[in-house]
């Protein structure tokens, strides 16, 4: 779904994060995204959420060339992606329906089916029935799984995360691995940026491992 | 998950019912985000009444002093203008004129163009008048004969004459006259007047455009400060896909109906 093909991104401060980084996710893959903190993860992530732009080099989501994606354009390609971030990113001031309704009341989609939705989305990451309590009221596991429900309300083709399984204990660990699992069944790209070694080595999927923004050939 | 076996023909019927609600439902969410950008809006005011009546009352302020500022020289313009229906011109007769022949020339200048009304003031009226009006009665009592020179026209321009060039070639007519010692327009301290009204037009035109910017700026201010207090929301809203304009609206909540 995404291909990265010979990118690279250099910040004006931080000198190179990427260097000649190229790979594809077929539709409905599963890949594990590790290295050392700095290595380029979160880059790549955010390159291919269109939140920066790469120096040099192509990537592709969805068919859509992101260095031809006008700014006006990128909010259409974020309603294809899911996107789940380390420190959650929720609005603290709203209940977890309205957290969680965000990326279908942007898209315009009528109140019914946000709410059918929502519910559908609490259901899959067993939250139902807290829908009307706010995330500061919630544990940092739960907390973290509105944002998955969030990512995953507006049906994305692709899956972006950055330690999605960071605050959770291993049985809800296992548990919202098995929804990923569910998710590649309908053919839903994930890519995970983890340092989460053991759950890489359990899952058994594709594993891209950054080094200092190189992409080491791939041992499986 | 729980794994619902569907006939297709039942599938392809739920789907198309939804496709259906989807489009007439989307046809009324701008309507229904308008109502409840307005309602949202307005709850963030009462929720933060002391800001809120703060910002009010400075953009009441200044919009109220342009406001005020206009009304006052359109005020005084109008007096200016109802002054200017009072305006008249004196001739001073010689001395050696007498109250008739005052009258004679007063029927012949009402004759003239331009002239809507004629009083003659003889030398008596205007005694009697100053007497009245001074406060110099006893005084007057004192002299034996009338101080006053000769009699005065009043000459009342018909209101056609309003431009400050039609009366002075109305004044330099009369001025001709071989019985007019003097002629005096009562005209310079309203044409002073009115140099003034337009210089307070101008400064008030001055003021208003300056609080005009101010009034912008002050929005300006009021919006972008809070954007930044909403600055979490606008970066969360795009990330998951927020156009612009939809993030220009103010915060939407979304309930279940």
């Amino acid at each position: 779904m995404p291909t990265v093909d010979h990118v690279f991104k250099r910040y004006a401060d931080a000198g190179d994060a990427l260097l000649d980084v190229s790979f594809h996710l077929q539709k409905g893959e599963i890949a594990f995204l590790t290295g050392h903190s700095g290595a380029g993860k979160i880059t790549l992530l955010k390159l291919i959420a269109a939140i920066e732009r790469c120096s040099r080099g192509q990537l592709l989501v969805d068919g859509q060339n992101l260095n031809r994606l006008s700014d006006r354009q990128i909010p259409y390609l974020r309603r294809k992606l899911g996107l789940i971030f380390q420190d959650y990113k929720l609005l603290f001031d709203r209940t977890v329906f309205d957290n969680i309704a965000l990326p279908l009341v942007v898209s315009g989609l009528g109140s019914y089916e946000v709410a059918r939705r929502v519910r559908a989305a609490l259901d899959k990451v067993g939250l139902l029935g807290k829908e009307n309590r706010y995330p500061l009221a919630l544990s940092g596991g739960e907390q973290q799984r509105i944002g998955i429900a969030r990512a995953v309300v507006n049906r994305p083709a692709l899956i972006l995360e950055d330690e999605p399984t960071g605050n959770l204990d291993p049985e809800l660990s296992a548990e919202i691995m098995h929804l990923f699992e569910q998710f590649k069944q309908v053919g839903v790209t994930v890519l995970i940026a983890t340092h989460d070694i053991e759950l890489v080595t359990k899952m058994q999927h594709r594993v891209l491992q950054l080094d200092y923004g190189r992409l080491l050939p791939q041992q499986s | 998950m729980r794994q619902v076996r569907e006939a297709p023909q039942a599938r392809a019927s739920r789907v198309a019912k939804t496709n259906k609600r989807g489009t007439e439902s989307r046809a009324l969410t701008q309507l229904q985000l308008q109502r409840q950008a307005l309602i949202s809006s307005l709850s963030r005011l009462l929720r933060a009444p002391f800001t809120s009546a703060m910002a009010i009352t400075v953009m009441a302020i200044a919009i109220a002093l342009a406001g005020s500022f206009y009304v006052l020289v359109n005020n005084a313009q109008q007096l200016v203008d109802s002054l200017q229906t009072g305006k008249q011109i004196s001739l001073f007769l010689q001395d050696k004129i007498s109250d008739d022949q005052a009258r004679i020339l007063a029927a012949k200048i009402q004759a003239n163009e331009g002239v809507a009304k004629v009083s003659v003031i003889s030398r008596q009226q205007a005694l009697a008048e100053f007497r009245e009006y001074s406060g110099f009665g006893a005084a007057l009592n004192a002299l034996e004969k009338n101080p006053l020179p000769a009699a005065v026209i009043q000459v009342y321009p018909q209101d056609s004459l309003s431009e400050a060039y039609q009366l002075q070639h109305l004044l330099e007519v009369l001025q001709y006259e071989p019985e007019v010692d003097f002629a005096q327009l009562d005209m310079q301290w309203l044409a002073r007047l009115q140099a003034i009204m337009q210089m307070a037009n101008s400064i008030v035109l001055i003021l208003t455009v300056l609080l005009a910017i101010a009034v912008l700026f002050i929005i300006g201010n009021t919006i972008r400060s809070e954007l930044q207090t909403r600055h979490d929301e606008v970066v969360i809203t795009k990330l998951v896909g927020g156009t612009n304009a939809f993030i220009c609206l103010p915060s939407l909540k979304i309930r279940e109906t």
